[in-house]
């Protein structure tokens, strides 16, 4: 920056805006980092119900057959579906816990995928989890319960979308 | 920003002087701080609501309502951005089922929200809140799944009975 002062001699005045800019640029790159990892997590919503007693369960051919769908959810022994009809004893499926790292979320899509096979009506699953379970697998356990992933080439299949949330009864 | 032109004193003459103008260049980059500042701080509030807040991830693909946000951290809870409960740790061990703070707000806000669609605020056949209103409860992934239920219960009672979790999409 440079001034002219009283007409005879041309003085330079500067201002070192060095420091500034390198301040400026310190502080861009932090919000810009900042921006990249806030904006792109993009937020979804999971449905998840109360349980109802006695509402009607749907429509379709096998109605009279299969009563309800529940899978149970405990740290030991792992899963377990139920599958209550009205004319004949539950069946139930178990899918272990899958060792140290949890619970088995794939191999119970898979079990209930062979459900949604004989019984496409239903849509609706009540998930009985333990109280101490972290919110974190519970809504691992409800997307495993909604949706399958079938790959690259088949995408994610719907499962049982309306997925009612309870703790297993003592 | 003032240089010395190279080799000029050496010659014995006067020295020259390069200006460089960055006034142009700081001014972008003052809207663009400005810019990402307020971003940032837009972003926090809405999405997040708390800082030791972090949802789960999930591959849902269904949008967020932001009517009514509930959100949940391990220590308190938050209804529109305002903590209501903040002393929710000391519930985690009893068998509150009804958390009376959040209680409150949720039905205050219902009576507001019915009186804007100019609905009744409570149903004649049951004498609770009328039902039908959209929360997103929005917690970190830590909180037991006993805290939710009461979570949960506290805003069904209250009329908000279509709850749905927030999460972050998976792959984002």
């Amino acid at each position: 920056m440079s001034a002219v002062s009283g007409g005879a001699r041309r003085e330079t005045l500067s201002v070192n805006v060095v420091n500034l800019i390198d301040i400026l640029i310190i502080l861009l790159v932090f919000l810009l980092t900042n921006f990249a990892t806030s904006t792109f997590e993009d937020l979804t919503s999971v449905p998840a119900g109360m349980p109802v007693w006695g509402r009607d369960a749907g429509s379709g051919v096998a109605r009279e057959k299969l009563d309800r769908v529940e899978v149970r959810m405990e740290s030991q022994p792992g899963f377990t579906i139920v599958l209550g009809f009205s004319d004949r004893e539950p069946a139930v499926v178990r899918v272990p816990a899958n060792g140290p790292a949890g619970f088995d979320y794939a191999r119970l899509s898979r079990e209930l995928l062979s459900v949604k096979q004989s019984w496409e009506f239903r849509h609706d699953v009540l998930l009985e989890a333990e109280k101490d379970l972290s919110f974190d697998v519970i809504v691992k356990a409800m997307d495993a319960i909604r949706s399958i992933d079938m790959g690259v080439v088949a995408g994610v299949m719907p499962l049982f979308p309306r997925v009612a949330l309870t703790d297993i009864p003592n | 920003m003032i240089f010395a032109r190279k080799g000029t004193e050496r010659r014995g003459r006067t020295p020259e002087d390069l200006n460089v103008n960055v006034v142009n260049m700081i001014d972008v980059m003052m809207i663009l701080i400005s810019f990402l500042l307020m971003n940032g701080a837009v972003q926090t509030y809405s999405t997040l609501a708390a800082p030791d807040l972090i949802p789960p991830v999930s591959r849902s693909e269904d949008p967020v309502a932001f009517e009514t946000e509930v959100a949940v951290t391990e220590r308190a809870v938050l209804l529109d951005g305002e903590v209501v409960e903040g002393n929710f740790r000391d519930y985690e061990d009893g068998e509150v089922r009804l958390l009376s703070a959040l209680d409150a707000g949720l039905k205050r806000k219902h009576e507001r929200l019915s009186e804007a669609k100019g609905v009744p605020a409570i149903d004649p056949d049951t004498g609770l809140p009328s039902p039908g209103n959209p929360v997103i409860i929005k917690s970190d992934r830590k909180v037991l799944f006993k805290q939710i239920q009461k979570v949960m219960f506290t805003c069904n009672q209250a009329g908000f009975d279509k709850i749905e979790f927030a999460a972050i999409k998976e792959g984002t």
